[in-house]
């Protein structure tokens, strides 16, 4: 601890160091803390083949355990991520939007082109036939 | 700019033009090359006889970089110095190009051999003319790119390219100590000028020894100065006109030059002084040893010219570098001559070089052979010729200093008549030892001439008529006449005893009568750096290559197409246990320098 | 006035043409040719919308933004950058088979991203111009992702990146949670009023090993050299240029303003020392048993990366010049190698390695040339720009008493002279398999003159560009 406490700073310096030796503690404790309970308590199953196969009763599977998704399903995923995403920035502005009013009308044109940038987007790929099922690759 | 001061930069320009035109249109019409980059030489000639005589002034100089403390200027100077050194690289310098016209004439890549001596020309003056250190190392290193070029230039022999590649490295690691003294000089003075009266800044320091020893180091790649000298005797696989412009008259002396031009940083220190004498003189002994005992007739003119270096670094190191500056000039001009005598008999002997195999040529080339006779005697110090002067000149101010120097430098004296000797009545004398040297004739005319311009002035350059040694500046007369005497009498003995016991020793040999493996082998320097430098860096270099391949790279990218062949799966494993590893080396990065930062704050 | 300044910034002028762009060629479907012309038309009419601004000052937004003359500066080196890479991309349009519109307009953005860097002064606008040409980074190396090798480089950059940026963001969130703002002047207002304690000390370092990661300083480089070798040669010359120089530009920016305080000094000078000696060591020797060009030329960007660090370390006027001025150098030399590299690619797209410049002279004396003057000046010999880059470093370096430093990066530098001159040879002395000539288009032969003379003649008389960077640091 002396490393990051010395006495020639002041209290409340020696507190926020602090602070921040705290999380540091905290973080490796949850870290090693949930991987050293699991590996306590936790029982060990006894692992054979037939518990590793994803039926354990029943036929053996057939062909590749995991099963293939078109590619495409990875596509629209992100693509409703990010649009998703910028849900979260509305919801922000949304809520400062009466206080930025008092500064002017600045604050609608910077959400308008934002929204400019998302309608870009959205026709981009729209004409990419990004979200177009029947399109290979 | 009024007109004297243009002309004084056309110094320069002529052979920058030349270079640049015959590289960019005049490629493919040889003789148009050879006019261009003659005429450019001459017109440096004619400038630096203007230079001479006074009527061409320093120009204005130029600043060039001014930037926080930093500046750089570029200018002429024009003292006694580079006056000199002025007229004798470009007088050498225009005898040569003449002397290559004749002798590259049947290359077919002769253009190219002329546009690269004007880029030699213009950096060689460069040095010359060079008022501060940036300048002088810039043209310096365009000597090292200009020599690269030109020891390589029959780039078909393999031996001819690692020639040029090891003399290149070998003046970087010169050039590498000389950069870093310069950063010095620069550190301590905030200038980098030429200027005396700024060794106030450092006079007295601890530090200015190591100083005055890493700008010597330039002068060591340059030089060739043990340990660096490796290159001069491979460089000589270059054209011979090459060796006698760049490896014996004017390059190799650039760092004399440039040791003579800082001398007010070296008399700072005596510790420097002190290494830079011995330097020099066992240089000069190891070279002429070496130089008894080898074949090749261009060889032994290197060591010859790397032990004439020696005394001339010796001489500096002793204080005198107007008897330093008196040598270089007598041996420009005879080295050269000796070389161009070379060229001769190699350019008839369809470049056979073993001595071995020559023999009674006095007859066939009776020019060749009266003008060679006057460069060997005054390289071997034959009183009345040019270097008995110089060399005397040199060995007095040596004695002065340090007697172990001079008696080392008398033996080396008394070595340099004796494997002159050798050389000369192997050559000449006796009976033809070979098929070729039976077919002899004498070289063109266009050949000739300059031989003849060379041995005349390498046979009275030394007369203080002449008035070399007065044009550099007045020698102070500290030896009484009686020493002075005493000194001419032991080295005339000991050069007669050299002329004599080669003559009798090798007249009429059909081969080598002692075999001194140690000279013979060059003082084994090359397997020397061959076990230790170069099995260095291959393992350097395996180090680096075995931590590429396994621990960066595992041969992933190099090494796809196998692996993909391999199998997916495989690739995967690999892929991502690769990607892993390198997060990993980040990850520990980051916390190593995090630890590092914690406990030492 | 504002308004009109703030369309006419290269960011902006930038993104909007980019999107432009982006909507036309997915509509109308023009050539992908005149997609490229038009990208290349869109850096030339921003630098000439630049110009009426040029001597601006100022500090915008709440001091998020800073307009002076060494963001301006910037900003032209980022243009000629990416005007650079739009024309070796379209040098190597065979190379490109899917999405080409796509290949010259998302540099665009990236070229955004550098020039929002030029100005930040802010760490929220840092880590968001950063990760603008980190992001779209990530796409343009994995484009070619019919070739496994980049898809692999881009699966590294991606996680290496990633960690990178996630160092970055926690080291801006401790400078935030101690001094309470992430502007640069009220960071270094409180390092002045306030004792520097340990947590912003993680954040400074942090914050450097994050921006390490850009300029590839070792031990932050391990992508480097696979991730320069698989992606598409005109993006690894971007990445060697543009995206180290968006390092550097952030680094000079955080080192002399928020970090500039005395006891920031006394932690960072060592650790960019380290860094520097490090890269310079291993960067110079790695390259030596190199056999793949590109391979090659990466480690030959951590050296150089190495050289750079050293400039900054040297925390003076001379040294941030040094920094400028071995930028330019870099651009022109590494962009006359890439070049050549891509032309030769044309014949044999599986990668070049040192025996194929065998003989060049004899095929293209032009090209030969060229590579031998970039190779020249990257290994720093006189007179060409090179040299004066590493000459300043140098100086500047030793005057701040870090001779140790200065002598390690000269003898590297003359270890790295080994395998650039490697090059020069194979290109003049070595005997070729085939003499086949190779036939440039106009436009490139002039822009290899203008490369090759550039190099010379800017480093032979280096006044102007040092003139112009004094001007612009005091």
């Amino acid at each position: 601890m002396s490393l990051f406490l010395s006495q020639s700073q002041p209290l409340s310096e020696q507190i926020n160091t602090l602070a921040f030796v705290f999380q540091f503690l905290a973080a490796i404790l949850v870290a090693a803390g949930m991987l050293g309970v699991a590996a306590l308590i936790g029982q060990k199953g006894r692992k054979t083949k037939e518990k590793d196969i994803p039926y354990e009763c029943g036929k053996d599977p057939i062909g590749p355990q995991n099963p293939r998704f078109s590619v495409k399903f990875y596509m629209v995923a992100m693509l409703f991520i990010l649009f998703d995403i910028e849900t979260i920035f509305f919801f922000a502005w949304a809520i400062s939007y009466q206080d930025l009013l008092s500064q002017g009308i600045g604050a609608l044109f910077v959400i308008l082109f934002f929204l400019f940038l998302l309608g870009v987007g959205f026709v981009y790929e729209i004409q990419k036939k990004s979200l177009d099922w029947t399109q290979r690759g | 700019m009024n007109t004297s001061s243009l002309l004084a930069w056309v110094l320069l320009l002529a052979p920058l033009l030349s270079a640049f035109m015959i590289w960019a249109f005049l490629k493919p019409f040889p003789f148009l090359s050879q006019i261009v980059s003659v005429g450019a030489c001459a017109i440096s000639f004619l400038i630096a006889i203007g230079v001479a005589l006074g009527s061409i002034h320093e120009p204005v100089t130029i600043n060039w970089i001014d930037i926080g403390g930093l500046t750089v200027q570029l200018g002429m100077v024009f003292d006694s110095l580079s006056k000199v050194m002025l007229l004798v690289v470009t007088g050498v310098g225009l005898m040569i190009h003449i002397y290559s016209m004749g002798y590259m004439g049947e290359d077919p890549g002769r253009s190219r051999f002329f546009a690269e001596l004007s880029l030699f020309m213009l950096s060689m003056l460069g040095i010359v003319v060079a008022t501060n250190f940036i300048m002088m190392y810039l043209f310096w290193e365009l000597v090292g790119v200009s020599s690269y070029l030109l020891i390589g230039f029959w780039f078909e022999k393999p031996s001819a390219a690692n020639a040029a590649t090891k003399a290149f490295l070998a003046n970087r690691i010169g050039d590498f100590g000389f950069l870093l003294g310069i950063i010095m000089f620069w550190t301590f003075t905030g200038s980098l000028m030429f200027d005396p009266s700024l060794s106030s800044y450092f006079k007295g320091h601890p530090l200015v020894t190591i100083m005055a020893l890493l700008l010597f180091c330039g002068c060591v790649g340059k030089s060739a100065q043990i340990p660096l000298h490796v290159w001069l005797p491979d460089a000589m696989e270059g054209p011979t006109p090459v060796s006698a412009l760049i490896h014996a008259a004017t390059m190799v002396a650039a760092g004399v030059y440039m040791l003579c031009r800082i001398f007010f940083v070296l008399e700072q220190s005596e510790q420097a002084l002190e290494v830079i004498a011995w330097t020099g003189g066992i240089t000069a002994l190891v070279a002429a040893l070496t130089a008894t005992q080898q074949d090749d007739i261009k060889r032994i003119l290197a060591y010859s010219t790397m032990s004439q270096l020696g005394y001339m670094v010796m001489a500096v190191g002793s204080s005198a570098t107007i008897a330093a500056m008196f040598h270089l000039c007598t041996h420009a001009f005879f080295k050269a001559l000796l070389f161009l005598g070379a060229g001769s008999i190699l350019h008839v002997l369809h470049h056979e070089q073993d001595i071995w195999k020559m023999g009674g040529l006095w007859k066939k080339m009776p020019l060749t052979f009266l003008t060679f006779f006057i460069g060997t005697c005054a390289l071997a110090g034959v009183p009345g010729f040019s270097g008995f002067y110089s060399k005397d000149t040199i060995l007095e101010m040596v004695g002065e200093k340090n007697k172990m120097l001079f008696w080392l430098g008398l033996f080396t004296a008394g070595l340099t008549a004796f494997y002159m000797t050798r050389l000369f009545v192997l050559t000449f004398m006796g009976a033809p030892k070979s098929e070729v040297a039976e077919h002899a004739h004498e070289s063109p005319f266009v050949m000739g001439l300059p031989m003849v311009v060379l041995s005349f002035f390498a046979l009275v350059g030394g007369y203080s008529v002449v008035g070399i040694e007065k044009a550099l500046g007045t020698t102070h007369e500290a030896m009484s006449q009686a020493a002075k005497l005493n000194v001419m009498i032991l080295s005339v003995l000991v050069g007669l005893t050299g002329v004599g016991i080669g003559a009798f020793a090798y007249w009429n040999k059909q081969k080598e009568i002692v075999i001194f493996p140690l000279f013979k082998n060059k003082f084994y320097f090359d397997e020397l750096y061959e076990l230790t430098l170069l099995k260095l860096q291959q393992l350097l270099a395996g180090v680096f290559a075995w931590l590429d391949e396994w621990i960066i790279g595992f041969g992933i990218v190099r090494g796809s197409a196998f692996l993909v062949s391999v199998g997916g799966e495989l690739l995967r494993v690999f892929q991502t246990g690769n990607i892993r590893s390198y997060a990993f080396i980040f990850g520990a990065g980051a916390a190593a320098i995090l630890v590092f930062f914690l406990i030492s704050s | 006035m504002n308004a009109l300044f703030v369309l006419c910034s290269p960011e902006c002028f930038l993104t909007l043409s980019a999107l432009f762009l982006l909507l036309w060629q997915a509509i109308a479907k023009p050539n992908y040719k005149s997609v490229g012309i038009l990208v290349l038309a869109s850096y030339l009419i921003s630098g000439v919308l630049l110009l009426p601004f040029v001597d601006n000052q100022g500090i915008y937004w709440n001091g998020l933004y800073v307009w002076d003359k060494m963001a301006v500066l910037w900003k032209v080196f980022f243009l000629i950058t990416g005007f650079l890479v739009t024309y070796l991309s379209l040098e190597s349009n065979s190379l490109i088979t899917k999405g080409r519109a796509e290949f010259y307009t998302l540099p665009l953005l990236t070229t955004a991203g550098m020039a929002l860097l030029a100005s930040v002064r802010d760490f929220i606008l840092l880590f968001v111009g950063l990760e603008i040409v980190t992001v779209s980074f990530y796409i343009l190396v994995a484009f070619q992702k019919e070739f496994p090798s980049a898809l692999e480089a881009g699966v590294k950059y991606l996680v290496i990146g990633a960690l990178a940026s996630s160092f970055l963001v926690m080291g801006i969130a401790f400078v935030f949670g101690i001094t309470g703002s992430t502007q640069f002047d009220e960071v270094a207002r409180f390092a002045q009023n306030n004792p520097v304690s340990t947590p912003l000390v993680l954040g400074l370092i942090f914050v450097l090993v994050g921006l390490g990661f850009k300029a590839s300083a070792v031990p932050f480089h391990v992508w480097t050299p696979d991730v320069y070798q698989g992606a598409s040669t005109p993006i690894t010359s971007y990445l060697a240029v543009g995206s180290k120089a968006a390092g550097f530009v952030v680094l000079l920016r955080v080192l002399n303003l928020p970090f500039y305080d005395q006891s920031f000094q006394k932690h960072w000078i060592p650790l960019i020392v380290l860094m520097a000696l490090l890269s310079v060591i291993l960067g110079n020797l790695a390259a030596i048993p190199q056999r793949n060009i590109k391979r090659m030329l990466g480690y030959s960007s951590i050296s150089h990366g190495g050289f750079l660090l050293m400039g900054l370390s040297a925390h003076n006027t001379i040294g941030c010049a040094a920094v400028i001025y071995y930028f330019f150098a870099y651009l022109v030399a590494i962009f006359a190698a890439f070049l050549v590299v891509i032309l030769l690619e044309k014949n044999q797209p599986s990668g070049i390695s040192i025996k194929d410049f065998n003989g060049l002279y004899q095929k293209n004396g032009l090209l030969a040339w060229s590579m031998a003057f970039a190779m020249i000046s990257l290994a720093g010999l006189p007179p060409l720009m090179g040299f004066f880059g590493k000459l300043m470093v140098f100086l500047a370096a030793w005057e701040s008493g870090q001779h140790l430093l200065v002598i390690v990066g000269a003898l590297c530098a003359a270890a790295g002279l080994y395998y650039y001159i490697g090059v020069v040879r194979a290109m003049f002395w070595a005997e070729p398999e085939t003499v086949q000539r190779i036939v440039l288009s106009p436009a490139t032969k002039v822009l290899l003159w203008i490369l090759s003379i550039g190099s010379i003649l800017l480093g032979f008389y280096a006044e102007p560009v040092i003139k112009l960077v004094g001007a612009v640091l005091s």
